[in-house]
């Protein structure tokens, strides 16, 4: 019961967390080219963050019902004082803060406020490297650093879709195509540095391919299957959709909506994904 | 060179991200699906990395689950506990520990006390 619980909790934190620090990112790199779609956008940033705070500090309190392998952990002073004294301690706090100043920083659209979103969003993305294989390797101050890189470039990701959606929505479409122009833009040289810091903390952290073969490893190749997919969406994006938008064809935004709803869902399926395999299973190579 | 080798290969490239293992059990003695001839008087838990266990229960069969206490309070690679006796019959022992780099981590261990032999030694 606790774990499943725990899970759940864990996968819709990570979606909400990314969410919002991906909002954060968008708001500091698009602002000034957002007329309709601003308010909405910088609303939805805050309310995934502080829905973020509830879950993730929920998920925290289950820690020790999954050490004692029963809800009744939750209430035991000895186990929450176990989680408090592990590295748990300093990922909470970190995401926590990282949300708060999200949600504040997204109050109004100053600069000195963006800064404070994207301080936040780089703190909350920061505290993955506060635990895990990473934080207890000999080479921790370079998987950090690339693992820091590897998940502000998906927050930025899997953040825009929303304000994207929103943009073909709320905003003119010579705007909207605008703003899908430049995130494609972006988008095209940061991508590959998610596959560039993949590659450089693979070589750091895993021996061989062998753990790969375990429920580990199956989950590992099913997140790769949805990440070729997302590929695939977003080539088709950049080459088909996009100029289709700046064009202005006929049904080119519905039809690029739904291609952001989808490239939304297989985005927050590998989360869970990643939830699932970071909860339950280790590489054991 | 295979798919699945290219699967495997793409990704470990590609989600290196999500590669924070936990300390995961190696062996045991009992060992997992092993049949033992005697009630061991010990259990032994052989972790990858040091852990602290923080629960730890053995059931018999469909029998209530019983707790095994007390834990040691440490981390350590290598966990002993005390087994109370045990009978004949297939066994569950379900584990729960906290990683050094701070991941809950848990399974379980099957394993057989053989009736017929502790028969031919009471025999």
């Amino acid at each position: 019961m606790p774990d499943i619980l725990s899970v759940i909790l864990r996968a819709l934190s990570f979606i909400l967390l990314f969410q919002a620090a991906g909002v954060a990112i968008y708001i500091a790199l698009f602002r000034r080219r957002l007329d309709r779609s601003q308010g909405a956008v910088r609303r939805i940033g805050q309310a995934a963050a502080l829905a973020g705070v509830v879950l993730v500090a929920g998920h925290y309190a289950l820690e020790a019902a999954r050490l004692a392998g029963d809800m009744s952990g939750v209430w035991d002073p000895t186990l929450q004082e176990m989680v408090w004294h592990s590295p748990s301690r300093a990922a909470l706090l970190c995401r926590l803060l990282g949300l708060l100043l999200i949600a504040v920083g997204l109050q109004v659209g100053s600069n000195r406020s963006t800064i404070v979103a994207v301080g936040g969003a780089v703190l909350a993305t920061g505290a993955f490297t506060l635990m895990g294989h990473t934080s207890v390797n000999v080479h921790r101050a370079a998987l950090a650093t690339l693992l820091l890189l590897h998940l502000l470039i998906v927050a930025f990701w899997f953040g825009a879709l929303i304000p994207l959606y929103l943009a073909s929505l709320r905003e003119t479409p010579a705007r909207a195509s605008d703003l899908v122009e430049r995130f494609t833009a972006v988008a095209t040289w940061l991508v590959p540095v998610i596959l560039l810091a993949g590659v450089a903390m693979a070589a750091l952290l895993l021996p061989n391919l062998a753990a790969l073969r375990q429920p580990y490893g199956r989950l590992l190749i099913a997140k790769v299957i949805g990440f070729a997919l997302l590929m695939g969406l977003a080539a088709a994006n950049r080459w088909r959709l996009g100029p289709a938008l700046a064009q202005r064809t006929t049904g080119s935004e519905r039809r690029f909506r739904r291609s952001l709803a989808a490239e939304y869902v297989l985005i927050a399926a590998i989360l869970t994904i990643t939830a699932i395999m970071t909860s339950f299973f280790s590489p054991k190579a | 060179m295979k798919f699945s080798s290219l699967l495997s290969g793409i990704a470990l490239i590609t989600c290196a991200v999500t590669a924070d293992a936990h300390a995961h059990l190696q062996t045991s003695s009992p060992a997992d699906n092993s049949v033992i001839t005697s009630s061991p008087p010990t259990l032994v838990l052989n972790f990858s990395e040091a852990a602290r266990l923080t629960a730890l229960s053995i059931q018999k069969g469909s029998e209530p689950e019983q707790k095994l206490k007390p834990l040691p309070t440490g981390a350590a690679a290598q966990i002993l506990v005390p087994l109370p006796p045990l009978t004949p019959g297939a066994y569950i022992v379900s584990w729960h520990a906290l990683s050094d780099d701070g991941h809950v981590t848990s399974g379980a261990l099957h394993f057989t006390l053989s009736a017929d032999h502790v028969a031919d030694r009471t025999g």
